[in-house]
């Protein structure tokens, strides 16, 4: 048993400045009218929680159902910082797989101020993420550059490499009529770019984007019944947090953790966690995956990415990218989309948009940017404090 | 509130030290240390094989090494204190020989060119987001040492 995603649809992704809810619906009413279903059919609608725009933000799942118009169906609102779209998905699947829905609508939207994100207003001196702020200044870009420079340290990766990865996203991106961002770059670009956090410049890093994406969930019993076009399926969502103690530190603590008996930080990071549980839930292994949308933050976060779902071993991303292979027509093409770099961040929507795209891929309408005959595609997403998410789709 | 806090996190003096909170049952380490507030809910260890209550303060060698490190080009947003005009902050995480990884600051008159990873480093505690009428703050920066 597997819930088939029946359709999908995404609000293109911009600096637009109008109300998230608006952005969520027109998502909702593609994916529906992809999967040619009409939202009176609809038993459960998950929204995704935005946490910038007010109420309506806050109990987005209700949002998006009254602004569709009320029709009944069971309601719920998932939140987990990028990883919310996962979250939610993983609400709806459940509800799918223990029979109590037929057909569920998951929804994110976002609108989002200009520059860096910042933590809400007030003092909490017991919260990590208002402490860096507050004691450090250690804004997003910070900890990505940390990651950047130990991955330079361990596996002598470049600026230039990370550059060659927003040169190839951006090339993805340019066929894609959702980017928000649809130049194409060069290495020397990106290089030439201001440095925001050493080594990372400002086209390394994505911007803050208003944006949405939706998907249509259904059983495979009411997709037979209704002769669904879609064959793809949901193979897995993995949501595990890590084991103690996590290896590194991740955003937005001020440490590590660290084991007594002279353990110190063996334990496996969140990412590779996350890979390990969906691989082992969908019944596949990492060479079975044909095509991944992961979590580029910033450009440097996909050569880790790529090692932590075991697209190939540790420290050989930057040698798979100069020489092609993660480029469409590659061996493994990574953010066919063009990514977040050319994307940027609608956090409650990414996750549901890197499924979108998946499905895409998979169904041979991904025109432009099209990865030869991909079956089994992989997303990854990353939350706060070490948690995050990674999705399989197959045919 | 800041001092309430914060003087909970450091020994000053001479040889100043950062303070963590070592579970007594299994000698893992976390910082920043629980709050000694008995009004507040107060230490678990985060093994989840072990959650003990239990823990002492525990100063951590008073040198670790590099091991990242950036800087911040731009003023980070509020609530974080910047000076006017802006100089860039430089960033360090630090692993000490106790096997923690800390973020900090590294002492002003350094530029990310001057480091490198695996760079040894000793805990320097400082004031900090002095603004006038204030009473002094203090936190911890890392000052690279010859090795």
């Amino acid at each position: 048993m597997n819930a088939v995603i029946a359709g999908v649809g995404m609000h293109p992704w911009g600096k637009w400045g109008r109300d998230f809810a608006d952005y969520g619906v027109n998502a909702a009413r593609a994916a529906l009218a992809d999967a040619s279903i009409s939202w009176a059919e609809v038993d459960f609608i998950v929204g995704g929680e935005t946490v910038r725009n007010g109420y309506e933000g806050y109990v987005a799942g209700s949002t998006f159902a009254r602004k569709l118009g009320w029709n009944g169906a069971r309601v719920a609102t998932a939140y987990a910082a990028c990883a919310t779209g996962a979250q939610a998905m993983d609400l709806a699947r459940s509800r799918i797989l223990a029979g109590q829905s037929e057909v569920a609508l998951v929804v994110g939207a976002d609108t989002t101020p200009k520059g860096f994100l910042a933590p809400n207003a007030g003092e909490r001196w017991g919260d990590p993420d208002w402490l860096r702020f507050r004691l450090l200044g250690m804004t997003n870009p910070a900890y990505f550059a940390l990651q950047a420079r130990r991955r330079m340290e361990v596996f002598g990766a470049t600026p230039e490499d990370f550059a060659a990865v927003k040169a190839k996203n951006s090339r993805h991106g340019s066929a894609n009529p959702n980017a928000r961002f649809r130049d194409e770059y060069s290495i020397e670009d990106v290089l030439a770019s201001p440095m925001v956090s050493d080594p990372l410049h400002l086209l390394d890093i994505c911007s803050t984007s208003d944006g949405a994406a939706a998907v249509v969930l259904v059983g495979e019993e009411y997709a037979r019944r209704h002769g669904s076009r879609s064959t793809v399926r949901l193979a897995a969502i993995s949501t595990v947090t890590p084991v103690f103690p996590s290896p590194v530190v991740e955003m937005p603590l001020l440490a590590s953790d660290c084991a007594g008996g002279g353990r110190g930080r063996d334990g496996a990071s969140f990412k590779q966690s996350l890979a390990t549980t969906a691989y082992e839930e969908a019944g596949i292994a990492p060479q079975d995956v044909d095509v991944a949308e992961v979590y580029d933050l910033s450009s440097a976060h996909e050569l880790d990415w790529m090692e932590d779902l075991g697209l190939c071993e540790l420290g050989e991303a930057e040698h798979l990218l100069r020489d092609g292979e993660t480029s469409i027509g590659g061996r493994i093409p990574v953010n066919p989309s063009g990514g977040l770099g050319s994307f940027g961040e609608a956090v409650p929507a990414q996750a549901i948009a890197q499924v979108c795209e998946l499905v895409w891929q998979l169904q041979g309408r991904a025109e432009g940017r099209q990865v030869d005959r991909a079956r089994v595609g992989i997303a990854a997403n990353q939350g706060l404090f070490g948690h995050g998410s990674a999705v399989i789709v197959s045919r | 509130m800041l001092e309430r806090v914060l003087s909970k996190w450091y020994t000053c003096g001479q040889d100043p030290k950062i303070l963590t909170a070592k579970c007594r049952q299994c000698g893992s380490l976390s910082f920043p240390p629980p709050a000694r507030d008995r009004s507040a809910c107060q230490f678990y260890c985060g093994d989840p094989l072990c959650q003990s209550e239990r823990w002492d303060e525990f100063g951590l060698s008073s040198r670790g090494a590099i091991w990242s490190f950036t800087d911040s080009r731009y003023p980070p947003p509020a609530p974080y204190r910047s000076p006017d005009p802006y100089e860039p902050i430089v960033i360090a995480a630090v692993e000490f020989p106790e096997g923690i990884i800390i973020l900090g600051q590294v002492c002003d008159g350094y530029a990310v060119s001057d480091l490198r990873v695996g760079m040894p480093v000793e805990v320097v505690v400082e004031p900090v987001g002095l603004e006038p009428g204030e009473t002094a703050r203090w936190f911890h920066r890392w000052r690279p040492v010859a090795s």
